[in-house]
């Protein structure tokens, strides 16, 4: 019985040092044959296309690397090499590919046939990715919104927008993620969305307004603040408000740290912090008092954002030693720790 | 010859910034974590060829781009060569950071590996102005 569990253990052992070997040797065939075929993709790079001949003469082992190769380069880079790169893998067909991947009845050969779309930018690529926002899969949808997000094209914004809606809706932050790398993303057509009647619209278009910091529309956001029905949009009010960090926001947000939906509240405190208007400090202090720890603690969060004057409300709890010191001292550990760590 | 040493986990990036260093006459050394690439600066100054710049990756595994810098900024051997910094967070507090912490110019990721080429010169001229 023990010499079998012997010869067993040292048959485990050989077969996996052979795994192990046959892994190692893969890698080092990889590395070598990456090492021939670099300078060549490089120099294509450096030269907007492959000298003639050049490709011809590689073997298609050398090939499939070199286009391994570009395929990992290509997102890393932007300008002119990624330009080449992405031309680069058209004439060698991998759009079409791609194109052709959309259709596969595997999610993940259709999320990552959006992946790459986006990545190399063909010109039939917004229109190929805003197809994907309709894929029944919500993991391919959610890729081509990347996708769609990275190729920064204008004309992706309203069917962005638009794959908020209907049974095969995204993710508010999906839409949001996206349409935030559209840069020249007019405020003018997202103002329309507050109007919407859905609240996933309503909801992006607070969360777009307060990430590009649209200061002219910070009244209606205001608005939504105060009198939506949904908490989710006046959560996301809140946010934008404090991301637009203008003290035209804080008397909106002071009316709304006690009444209300808590998310929206806890928002509106975090918020309060992120402008510093220190007609903020008396009301946070009287937050950080309050019996209710998860306000509390928020609120005391908020404080440290204003720096000194916030640090020294913080202190002044602390030292009085009542109920709630706890909850500053807590929030000046945690600061010490963050600047020990960082100094 | 001005050496720059490349520090960054990601072999592709690291591959392809060494290639075009050298092709525009640059001699290089390379490392895939801060641990190895700060060896690589303290060795290069033991045998007398210490890196001119350094060019680090923000995000990597057991020590950050920002770690090495002020691992870097510390030591009295390697204090004065001129840092990049590549990192993928542009947002105005972790730029801050990052000039907090000793670099002397970042680049965004994806980045433009021809710009990349134009902000080292530029780095590289400042230092030499400044000797």
């Amino acid at each position: 019985m023990g010499t079998a569990i012997a010869a067993a253990a040292v048959l485990a052992s050989l077969v996996a040092i052979g795994l192990a070997a046959r892994r190692w040797d893969r890698r080092s065939r990889l590395v070598r044959a990456e090492a021939q075929v670099r300078p060549i993709l490089y120099g294509a790079m450096e030269l907007g296309g492959f000298a003639s001949g050049e490709v011809d003469a590689l073997t298609r082992a050398q090939k499939r690397d070199l286009e391994a190769m570009a395929r990992s380069l290509l997102p890393k880079l932007r300008g002119q090499d990624r330009e080449t790169l992405g031309r680069l893998l058209d004439q060698w067909g991998a759009v079409e590919t791609a194109r052709k991947d959309r259709h596969s009845k595997r999610f993940g050969v259709r999320a990552k046939a959006g992946q790459f779309l986006g990545d190399a930018g063909s010109p039939t690529a917004v229109r190929d990715l805003i197809e994907l926002l309709h894929d029944h899969d919500p993991r391919v949808r959610w890729s081509a919104a990347r996708a769609l997000g990275r190729l920064g094209h204008p004309s992706a914004l309203s069917p962005l927008l638009a794959s908020l809606e209907g049974p095969r809706a995204l993710p508010v932050d999906a839409v949001a993620d996206a349409v935030i790398q559209i840069r020249s993303c007019p405020v003018a057509v997202l103002r329309q969305g507050l109007r919407s009647r859905s609240v996933a619209s309503r909801a992006v278009t607070v969360e777009l307004l307060g990430r590009f910091q649209a200061l002219a529309a910070i009244d209606e956001v205001i608005e939504r603040l105060h009198h939506d029905e949904s908490a989710e949009v006046r959560a996301r009010a809140a946010r934008a408000l404090g991301r637009m960090s203008s003290p035209r926001a804080v008397d909106a947000l002071l009316l709304s740290v006690d009444d209300g939906p808590v998310a929206m509240r806890a928002q509106a405190i975090w918020a309060l912090g992120e402008i510093g208007d220190p007609r903020v400090l008396p009301v946070l202090r009287c937050i950080v008092l309050q019996p209710a720890r998860q306000m509390g603690e928020q609120a005391a969060s908020a404080l440290l954002l204003i720096g000194q004057p916030g640090v020294d409300v913080l202190n002044d709890i602390a030292e009085s030693g009542g109920r709630t010191a706890s909850v500053a001292a807590a929030a000046l550990a945690s600061r010490w720790l963050l600047q020990s760590s960082s100094s | 010859m001005k050496t720059v040493l490349v520090i960054d986990d990601d072999s592709d990036i690291r591959e392809l910034i060494t290639w075009k260093l050298t092709q525009a006459g640059y001699a290089t050394l390379g490392a895939s974590d801060g641990a190895e690439g700060l060896a690589a600066a303290i060795a290069g100054d033991a045998e007398g060829s210490p890196p001119d710049l350094i060019l680090v990756d923000w995000m990597m595994p057991k020590m950050t781009g920002i770690e090495v810098c002020r691992s870097v900024r510390d030591n009295p051997i390697t204090s004065r060569i001129p840092i990049i910094l590549l990192t993928a967070n542009a947002m105005e507090a972790e730029v801050e950071s990052g000039f907090a912490a000793g670099v002397d110019d970042y680049v965004v990721k994806p980045f433009s590996p021809r710009e990349l080429l134009g902000r080292i010169q530029a780095v590289l001229s400042r230092s030499e102005a400044r000797t």
